[in-house]
């Protein structure tokens, strides 16, 4: 069992991995590093070694929206982790991520995002053999239909029990902007309980901007036949443990 | 005059058929229609492959393209029947289609033989690795990320410039996440509303208190369309098959007087726009 938290402390790398069952973690967050680590993107490297040290597998999460700023810096920050031994798996959601890693031939597993989905999260034949083709051996899904047809099309099926949602507001802060804060000095706002309402609609802003920061679907709570890992999110390490439970 | 001499589009929305002679007359060079079934608006504000007919032969009569759009996601089991549907556009002489699920872009390369494919901004392209991604599958263009800033799409175009690029020059565009929203897109037609356009009050540590709003205004790119047509993006859409006709028209009438102005004479813009100065020294 793979686990993931929204944000880590210091030392909850190392107490993660006392927890029975527990093969390794994933690492990064989806859009804003300081959101997860006291220390922003940083931290990265420093906790994979955390796993390393203690022989558990790192799954390095890559964030949304690689743009021609951030996808060399996500390029190198890869190759760093991959020179040192401090990572097994990448979890992209953009196509031109993919490509470019698999380009290096590396034997990191390159396993397709829960982000990677759209709208309505549906998946198609020709879908999955264009993220073979990019160089994708995994995909991470939760829900057992579409797992099954992941499966049969020769990718590893990575079961997610607590699946991340993110919505973001511009590819900027939402709750910055609406604190009027400036991201440069943020304070870690996005911890803040904050929502916005319309009538009988509310949208969470827990730092997964507009949305709801974590699904439990039923479905995925017992392990299909077909997965070959198990992913379990959670918000800190007190909720995981009620989780795996 | 603009450098670079090529030809610049005014894209307009065809939510009705019978919409369509004025949307001409008021100077669109191609429109875009949804394929009913297959579009994420409300359906009769797309049209069926019998209306697509119709828009194909006035559009073919006036020398105007016309493009279908596929702008929703795509399961197992709707694959076949749309990959049939996209092969009668074909048939009916569509200049394009504009996909928005990558499973469908793949299907559909080897699906259509004269299409052009047309890459929606669902698929969310960010990077020019994306964008060579798509060139290989035969795309022709790509429609911009309503969420890159201006220098980005500058970087884009700079690295893969041999394609063509589409941007949303007119109408309300996404502050979420268009690929992965799923705020709801409430009523039909002229009541349609998406939730982003609510007025929403903040509820946090503090006192209840109007929020920001969470949607974008409306977009107008006339003004500065010459620092986009300077880059090379040669085709600007007006967003919204479910406006009323008047507002089409009237959009269209704008945008197609800022092309053709900044087509005439574009020399008061070449003193202070980065963008414009390098295309011009090209």
């Amino acid at each position: 069992m793979l686990v993931g938290l929204s944000e880590y402390q210091s030392d909850d790398i190392l107490s993660l991995c006392d927890i029975p069952g527990v093969e390794g973690a994933v690492i990064g967050d989806l859009f804003c590093q300081k959101r997860m680590f006291s220390h922003g993107e940083w931290d990265i490297p420093r906790y994979c070694e955390a796993l390393k040290k203690k022989g558990k597998k790192t799954i390095l999460q890559t964030p949304m929206y690689m743009t021609p700023r951030y996808l060399p810096q996500w390029l190198d920050l890869v190759a760093y982790l991959n020179d040192h031994s401090l990572v097994d798996a990448v979890l992209v959601q953009d196509i031109g991520l993919l490509a470019a890693l698999a380009r290096k031939k590396t034997d990191t597993v390159l396993c397709w995002s829960q982000m990677g989905k759209g709208r309505g999260s549906q998946i198609n034949g020709p879908f999955l053999q264009l993220i073979l083709q990019l160089g994708a051996t995994a995909i991470q899904l939760d829900v057992p239909a579409r797992g099954s047809a992941a499966a049969e099309s020769g990718l590893e099926v990575w079961q997610v029990y607590g699946s991340l949602t993110y919505q973001t507001f511009w590819r900027e802060c939402y709750s910055c902007d609406q604190l009027d804060q400036n991201p440069q000095q943020c304070g870690r706002l996005c911890g803040k309980p904050i929502s916005i309402t319309s009538g009988d609609l509310t949208l969470s802003v827990n730092g997964h901007i507009l949305g709801e920061q974590l699904i439990y679907k039923p479905e995925a709570e017992h392990r299909w036949a077909f997965s070959q890992q198990y992913m379990v999110y959670a918000k800190d390490k007190a909720a995981l443990k009620d989780v795996i439970v | 005059m603009i450098a670079r001499m090529a030809t610049y589009e005014a894209l307009a929305p065809l939510g009705r058929l019978e919409s369509l002679s004025d949307i001409l007359a008021a100077g669109a060079d191609a429109v875009y229609a949804g394929l009913y079934g297959f579009s994420s608006r409300p359906s009769d504000a797309d049209l069926s492959l019998e209306q697509l007919e119709s828009a194909r032969e006035l559009t073919a009569k006036r020398g105007v393209k016309l493009y279908v759009a596929v702008n929703s996601f795509i399961g197992h089991t709707q694959m076949d029947a749309l990959l049939r549907q996209l092969e009668i556009v074909e048939q009916l002489g569509a200049d394009a289609v504009i996909l928005g699920d990558w499973g469908v872009l793949q299907a559909a390369r080897s699906a259509l033989k004269t299409t052009r494919l047309h890459a929606s901004t669902l698929l969310g392209v960010y990077n020019s690795e994306t964008v060579s991604i798509l060139k290989g599958l035969g795309v022709d263009r790509i429609v911009l990320s309503t969420a890159l800033y201006i220098e980005e799409i500058h970087s884009l175009l700079r690295q893969t410039p041999d394609i063509e690029y589409e941007i949303i020059a007119s109408g309300g565009i996404c502050r979420n996440d268009n690929r992965q929203c799923e705020l709801p897109h409430d009523g039909k037609s002229l009541d349609y509303k998406v939730a982003c356009r609510r007025t929403y009050f903040l509820q946090g540590d503090g006192p209840r208190r109007p929020a920001k709003s969470i949607a974008q205004p409306q977009l107008q790119l006339e003004r500065i369309l010459g620092a986009y047509m300077a880059m090379g993006i040669q085709s600007y859409k007006i967003e919204g098959r479910t406006l009323p006709r008047q507002t089409i028209c009237e959009r269209v009438r704008r945008l197609r007087k800022a092309i053709d102005s900044f087509m005439e004479d574009s020399s008061h813009f070449s003193g202070y726009n980065p963008y414009f100065c390098q295309a011009s020294r090209r």
